[in-house]
């Protein structure tokens, strides 16, 4: 080995001592719009011991825009705000009613967050509180992916959803409730025109039995 | 060595010997007289001679003669009842056949003394070597004694082109080392190369192989072996079969081979004493054990230090828990659990039987378990490093490699995440493909250049599709293959 290459292995050993900030992953984010701007409540994920299982932890943070809201729910925390196993965008209906295409954008160039994200809109309630509902991480995600794959409500993950989005302004995305049990149930699809919510068809009207 | 002269009186022969040898109580000097009046004088080392030969070859026949004087020529044609004996008049090989246990014997009125074959030291059996056991399959090994190696090489080889060419390589030790080919399938080129080489060393001690492999081998620097080693005889002819040449040293159970290459360095002797099948899967286990042995760590660490959107979720929340509280960074965390298992492993090799076993199980479970109760290293990476450990085993040929690379990669994970493994992987291949092992490429079969055979490479076909002349590798010397 000549003496560059000698050289170089203690120099890349003394770059091992580079620390990483711990991390406070994210499972899924809920979107509400409020008088003054936004609210974004973030499901993050603790777990303390290997003999632990993972439970969710809720924050919440208010401000005009998505990268405010998510500047400032990364201060509240100690750790790294980590996005890239997020994995539901929740958006009230109110959220909704305002045009998405800005947010979807967004999200697509963010890189922390996985193109794959699936964004749903809530009816009848907040999306805070339908996040809030389970204690457990990854319910809402695993729900949509079923649901998905049985055709009971539409495949759109973030990537999709911006494109066609951006092709017309209109798009479909899964749409879920609390039902009358308080259990998070699909509610058929959201009709979106000119990048804003326009309408909902119910279950029956994709072929799946769910309903709002 | 000083030129010593015999003179054909026995008794100034006797003080000569008596003079050079003053000091060594080993050293013993028998008068034998006929009862005819013939008198001759035995010399000796004690311990290193068969006495027996010595009382019933030598001494009897000497004692019962009915001559008064005879010369050396026919002490060694009438006199001695032994069947390797010969006048040596080179003073050098005398004293290093005599001093190797060969018995020295002058008569009255002969300058030039007999060199009678009495060697005799005890050696140990040709036991199956610790570190190259087999399932199934031939158990003997090399011992420390030349000969029986190459008796045990012959026995295999019941071949008229088999050769042994002797050297002699040490001006202290003066050690016999043997060059074995089968000439004809070895490359005649090959065995100058080699010649050369070790004839071109100036050194003052040969005490075992790897004295002669570390200066004769290709690529000194590299942690690559470019020279094969084994204490099996059935390796050695299997070698030698395919054109290899072996260097057997004296004093060593360990024989060189040469040319090595790299797909060797997965070949186990069980490959051949068991089902293809079997053997071939074991062949890509060790291909696998080596790529994570040498990886795992380093990927470990870039995937959470630089990528940790590649894991799993729910793995990832479970690493990151197990991290939490441990005070160093994933990289150093590793970096000091690899050199633990490097000491515990040190430890346990130099540690006497019981005890090793014993050490392993305390380090490897015990402070394992404590370490990461004690928040000192995350239980996955004790797994990841204990992993590594393991697989590292599996090819104990590229063990030293393997240490090397493994730190290596581990540095350019921590520095540059998986892009710098990648780099580092690839740097290695390029290192790889730039070797070369007696002018045959490292990678052979890798490598268009010179194609060899493909039955026994990276897979072992069945016997029944082997060729006859496997390794049939011929150099170009056209396209710059230079032996």
């Amino acid at each position: 080995m000549k003496l560059p290459g000698k050289l170089l292995l203690p120099l890349l050993l003394l770059l091992l001592c580079g620390c990483t900030r711990e991390i406070s992953p994210v499972s899924a984010l809920a979107l509400d719009k409020t008088d003054d701007g936004y609210r974004l409540t973030a499901e993050i994920v603790r777990q303390d011991s290997l003999d632990d299982t993972a439970s969710p932890a809720y924050l919440s943070a208010s401000g005009r825009d998505l990268p405010e809201l998510l500047q400032t729910l990364g201060n509240l925390l100690p750790g790294e705000l980590y996005l890239s196993h997020a994995q539901v965008l929740l958006l009230s209906e109110s959220a909704a009613s305002e045009s998405i295409l800005p947010l979807a954008d967004y999200l697509c160039t963010e890189n922390d967050v996985r193109l794959s994200l699936r964004v749903a809109i809530v009816r009848g309630s907040t999306a805070s509180d339908l996040l809030r509902n389970d204690d457990e991480v990854y319910v809402l995600s695993e729900m949509l992916d079923r649901a998905a794959q049985e055709g009971t409500l539409p495949d759109m993950p973030l990537y999709r959803a911006a494109e066609v989005l951006h092709a017309n302004g209109t798009a479909i995305l899964p749409a879920l409730y609390l039902d009358e049990y308080g259990q998070t149930a699909p509610a058929g699809t959201a009709v979106f025109a000119n990048e804003r919510l326009s309408c909902f068809l119910d279950g029956s009207e994709i072929g799946g039995d769910a309903g709002a | 060595m000083e030129q010593i002269t015999f003179s054909t009186d026995l008794e100034s022969n006797i003080r000569l010997m008596k003079a050079i040898f003053q000091g060594d109580n080993t050293f013993v000097t028998r008068r034998a007289v006929g009862h005819k009046g013939l008198s001759c004088a035995v010399f000796f080392f004690d311990g290193m001679v068969n006495n027996i030969a010595i009382n019933q070859s030598v001494v009897r026949p000497i004692v019962c003669s009915d001559r008064e004087r005879v010369t050396a020529d026919e002490l060694c044609r009438t006199i001695l009842q032994i069947n390797d004996s010969r006048v040596e008049t080179d003073t050098n090989k005398l004293f290093a056949s005599f001093l190797y246990g060969d018995t020295v014997v002058f008569t009255e009125g002969d300058a030039r003394p007999v060199v009678v074959n009495t060697k005799g030291f005890s050696v140990r059996s040709a036991n199956e070597p610790e570190n190259e056991r087999v399932l199934s399959g031939p158990r003997e090994g090399f011992t420390e004694c030349f000969m029986p190696n190459l008796a045990l090489i012959r026995r295999r080889l019941n071949d008229k082109r088999l050769k042994f060419t002797f050297l002699r390589i040490g001006s202290r030790t003066n050690t016999v080392v043997c060059l074995c080919y089968l000439a004809g399938v070895c490359e005649q080129r090959l065995v100058s190369h080699l010649r050369r080489k070790l004839e071109s060393l100036e050194v003052d001690s040969v005490l075992d192989a790897n004295y002669l492999a570390e200066r004769i081998r290709d690529h000194r620097w590299s942690p690559f072996p470019t020279l094969g080693t084994t204490e099996r005889p059935d390796v050695v002819a299997a070698r030698l079969v395919e054109g290899r040449v072996a260097v057997v040293v004296d004093g060593s159970p360990v024989v060189l081979t040469a040319p090595f290459l790299f797909q060797e360095c997965f070949q186990s002797n069980d490959d051949y004493y068991i089902s293809f099948l079997q053997s071939n899967l074991s062949r890509i286990l060790r291909v696998l054990g080596f790529l994570f042995t040498i990886s795992f760590p380093a990927v470990y660490v870039a995937l959470l230090l630089y990528h940790r959107e590649l894991v799993p979720a729910r793995l990832l929340f479970a690493v990151s828990a197990a991290q939490r509280g441990v005070p160093l960074p994933v990289g150093w965390e590793t970096l000091l659990l690899l050199f633990v298992l490097e000491a515990l492993k040190e430890a346990g090799a130099r540690t006497p039987g019981a005890m090793g076993q014993t050490m392993s199980i305390v380090g490897g479970l015990v402070l394992g378990q404590a370490a990461v109760s004690a928040r000192f290293a995350a239980a996955p990476t004790v797994i990841v490093v204990a992993i590594a450990g393991v697989t590292g085993l599996m090819v104990p040929k590229l063990q030293g490699a393997s240490l090397w690379l493994r730190f290596a990669l581990l540095a350019a994970a921590a520095a540059y995440g998986l892009y710098g493994v990648g780099l580092a992987l690839a740097l290695v291949l390029v290192w790889l493909c730039r070797m070369h092992s007696c002018s045959v490429p490292y990678l052979l079969n890798f490598v268009p250049r010179v194609q060899a055979e493909q039955e026994d490479a990276w897979l072992r076909a069945p016997w029944f599709f082997m060729r006859r002349d496997r390794f049939a590798v011929k150099r170009n010397s056209k396209k710059g293959d230079k032996p």
